[in-house]
């Protein structure tokens, strides 16, 4: 069973908190930075960045954010997305939750939405939600 | 990343551009009721660059830019500000907002008159300068008129 707690994106300063998931000690933000270190990818997280401080502010970043179908109704999934790089988060009350990012790989990035719902559900029963 | 690599990166602030352009058109297409193909129409572009437009992407020409905002009947105001003056400002929780002050005429008093400016510069005018009295005339003319001018300010 892993262990989750959440802490404040430190990079983002918004009208509504913005957190990052932490799974096993391990921020889920900073491990995808991590991995995409060396890449040229990483200027695309700066972007996702600020698009998600855009919307925490109540901005509109049109087709740089996706309500996902299908998932959990009892909370809001959202997809940011980049070129190349997806955020994965959730609504929760008063704030949001980055909880998963991958880099796309298929059309549809259905292979990073069945990893984000995997670790969102497994949160959301710690919570008994 | 921390927040000042965020908010002193590129993207950061290309971004906020991109993302205050799309709410800007948005409004205009929300407030005038019109859609995509309606929009290029008016704005004389194509219908793949309003669909850029709305997908933040795309480095936009200044002078495209302006043409947007003029489009969206918006002036845009474009200010600098010192790097490390913002980064401080920003980590004390303060961002910049457009204030209306009033224009500032006190230097006025302190510069010469403009004929008082201009007067000096014609009078320098020689034939040594000029070979051809027909490429004079219109500097004297000048000249003349501004001193008429000043005889009529003083006068």
């Amino acid at each position: 069973m892993r262990k989750f707690t959440t802490q404040i994106v430190d990079a983002i300063r918004a009208k509504e908190l913005v957190e990052e998931l932490i799974i096993n000690d391990l921020p889920v933000l900073e491990q995808f930075e991590l991995y995409l270190t060396g890449t040229t990818y990483l200027t695309e997280v700066r972007s996702l960045l600020t698009y998600i401080e855009h919307f925490a502010n109540g901005g509109n970043i049109g087709k740089k954010c996706k309500i996902l179908k299908g998932g959990n109704k009892k909370v809001t999934e959202y997809e940011f997305i980049s070129k190349h790089l997806r955020l994965y988060g959730i609504q929760m009350p008063g704030k949001k939750l980055i909880i998963y990012g991958g880099i796309k790989r298929q059309a549809d990035s259905s292979d990073n939405i069945t990893a984000f719902r995997l670790i969102c559900y497994e949160y959301l029963d710690t919570l008994n939600l | 990343m921390d927040r000042k690599e965020l908010i002193t990166s590129k993207e950061y602030v290309v971004g906020k551009i991109q993302l205050t352009l799309l709410n800007m058109i948005q409004d205009y297409m929300v407030k005038k009721e019109i859609k995509r193909t309606e929009l290029a129409d008016e704005l004389g572009v194509t219908k793949g660059y309003v669909s850029q437009l709305l997908n933040v992407a795309g480095d936009h020409k200044i002078s495209k830019l302006v043409e947007l905002s003029l489009s969206c009947n918006k002036m845009p105001v474009v200010n600098f500000v010192d790097l490390n003056e913002y980064i401080n400002n920003d980590a004390l929780d303060k961002i910049y907002e457009l204030s209306l002050v009033d224009r500032d005429y006190s230097t006025h008093s302190n510069t010469l008159p403009l004929e008082a400016r201009v007067i000096p510069i014609a009078s320098t005018l020689s034939k040594s300068m000029y070979s051809d009295e027909a490429l004079l005339e219109p500097l004297y003319a000048i000249k003349n008129f501004y001193v008429v001018k000043k005889e009529a300010i003083s006068g």
